[in-house]
Formats: C-alpha cells, sequence, structure tokens
C-alpha cells in the first residue's frame, strides 16, 4: 500500500509496513511467509503479536473515526492527508478459503494484562443489553465477521441473520463499515436514526462493528504468522 | 462537528467527567495533546458511554507497553490509517 514511502523505510520497516496494509486489507490473505520475512528481520513473537494488536486497534479507531464524522483535531507539520474515497474495496474470496481460527488463537498469549482489558472491553460492547439488544449485537457482528471473512466467527454467529427492514438496515451499515469505511457519510447515521435508534444506540452500534472488524483482524494476524 | 452527538470535556459531569479527568491524566506525548484543548475528536466520540470510553483506551494503553518502539507502533498505525483511507 505504500509506494514512494517505502524507499525511506529500512527494510525491516517495510516488513512491518507490508503487513500492517495486508492485514487491513485483506486479512485473510496472510501466509507463513510473513512469518518467515519477520524472523529475517529480527522481529520475535512478542513483537509481532504487538504489531498485530497495534493492526487491530486501529481497524477499530479508524471505523469509529470514519462512522462518527469527527473532525482530524492534531496539529501536524506533514501535508494534509487526503482520502481516496473512490477506492474500490478489496475482493472477498469465496467462503471457502476463509480462515478457521481456534478460541485459543484469538488473543494474543504474550501480553496477557491486553488480552484483559480486551476481554473487559468485547464484553461490554459484544455481551452487554443495553442501548443495544443481544441479538442487534449479534447481527452487527456476524455481518463485520463475515466482510472480514473469519470464518470460526461468522459461523459462531451463523443462525442471526435480518429478519426485518430495521434488522437489514444494521447489516447494510455493518457491511458498509466493514468494507469501505471511507466512503460513510452523514446519511448512514441518518438512516438508523429514522429507524429509532437513539445517539447512545448508534456510537455501540459502530463500536460493534469496528470492534469485530478488529478482533477479527488480530486472530487472522495472530493465528497466520504464529510460528 | 461530528456526525454523532458528542460531550465536550467542559460540558461533562458525573462518570463522564471523571472518566475525562482520568484520560488526561495519563501520559501522552505533546503530538497527541490537541490545540483546542478539549479531549481529542476520538475519545469525545465515545461520551455518550463513559466506560465504553474507559474499555477502550485501556486497551490502547495497554498497546502503549507493548515491546515495540514508539516510532514502530506509529509506523504500523499510520499505514493502517492510510490502507483504511482515513485521516486518524
Amino acid at each position: 500500500m505504500l509506494t514512494r514511502a517505502d524507499e525511506s523505510l529500512s527494510a525491516r520497516e517495510a516488513v512491518l509496513a507490508r503487513y500492517a496494509a495486508a492485514l487491513t486489507a485483506a486479512p485473510w490473505s496472510i501466509t507463513p511467509a510473513f512469518a518467515e520475512q519477520f524472523a529475517a528481520h529480527g522481529l520475535d513473537g512478542d513483537a509481532v503479536q504487538a504489531a498485530t494488536g497495534v493492526v487491530a486497534m486501529f481497524n477499530y479507531l479508524t471505523r469509529v473515526a470514519d462512522a462518527t464524522g469527527i473532525d482530524f483535531d492534531y496539529a501536524s507539520p506533514l501535508p494534509v492527508f487526503q482520502p481516496d474515497r473512490d477506492r474500490d474495496p478489496t475482493p472477498r474470496p469465496a467462503r471457502r478459503h476463509w480462515p478457521s481460527v481456534a478460541g485459543e488463537d484469538r488473543t494474543l498469549p504474550a501480553f496477557p494484562d491486553l488480552g484483559q482489558a480486551w476481554q473487559r472491553w468485547r464484553t461490554h460492547v459484544f455481551d452487554t443489553d443495553e442501548p443495544l439488544t443481544g441479538r442487534e449485537r449479534r447481527l452487527l457482528a456476524a455481518a463485520a465477521a463475515q466482510e472480514s471473512c473469519d470464518r470460526t466467527r461468522a459461523e459462531d454467529l451463523a443462525d442471526t441473520v435480518p429478519g426485518d427492514d430495521r434488522e437489514s438496515l444494521l447489516d447494510t451499515f455493518a457491511r458498509r463499515l466493514s468494507r469501505q469505511p471511507w466512503r460513510m457519510t452523514p446519511a448512514d447515521l441518518d438512516g438508523l436514526r429514522a429507524a429509532g435508534y437513539p445517539e447512545p444506540a448508534l456510537l455501540h452500534v459502530i463500536s460493534v462493528v469496528a470492534l469485530q472488524n478488529a478482533e477479527s483482524r488480530l486472530a487472522m494476524g495472530h493465528a497466520l504468522t504464529r510460528r | 462537528m461530528a456526525w454523532l452527538t458528542t460531550i465536550p470535556r467542559s460540558e461533562a459531569t458525573g462518570e463522564l467527567a471523571r472518566t475525562y479527568e482520568a484520560m488526561a491524566a495519563r501520559p501522552i506525548p505533546d503530538a497527541y495533546q490537541p490545540p483546542h484543548g478539549d479531549a481529542p475528536g476520538i475519545i469525545r466520540a465515545h461520551s455518550l458511554d463513559p466506560e465504553l470510553m474507559r474499555l477502550t483506551f485501556g486497551v490502547s494503553g495497554a498497546l502503549h507497553r507493548s515491546t515495540l518502539s514508539w516510532a514502530d507502533r506509529e509506523l504500523i498505525s499510520s499505514v493502517t490509517s492510510r490502507t483504511n483511507q482515513c485521516f486518524y
């Protein structure tokens, strides 16, 4: 994904950059070749797990930023980044090619504190009953897991499918925010408001989708680079 | 102006005010201190649920204590944002 800037990166940094880009745009495409490249450049298992965690976290934060329409509010001497909103998402592979990642590989064992903090976070986002119901959360997570090609999580949630127009709205929102976060507009939230979702519920809609995208990338990144 | 309702630090009360206070007390590089003096937009985006705010940034804080250098984390987060065509 990097172009000219690649030239200013060390070989070690370029490997990290390529991994971040691949895990973000196409988490199903991560192969053991990355593990070999990490090892060749002195990146041990702890460093790779930390890199995976950062990619996952920023797949959450960028989706929150894109869906809530917050302003950029840090002072920076760098040129303002202009998103390419016409960019097409990476095509998703057929379901038979989606990776399976078992439960024990869906956390980062090198960082138990992080794992515990993540568990508390996911319990609040996925398992509480207010201001969204459990079923609404599962619908959103199912769509996000499918768009991330996360076979295990998608299969866990396979029996939760939209049953009416209101649920279809949630499904559509989750797929847009998962697949093309750079194309979110105020109208996406307005559609949910018109369906009766109050502001705190909208925050949770965004958070469920963003967290599932993050968690699917954490799981696939860790499982597919583990040596 | 964000598309989702947010509550600035100056209008926060109760649990939200306490959460903002705890967030502001964390050691944060100057580059992440917005010039407007309010909490950064990505934090304010979570202001309708202070517990979500606390839990979310508890995880990002734990990542800062990992074995990767600040420069490596910045590189990875920048590439992730750019790949997602996001300014953040």
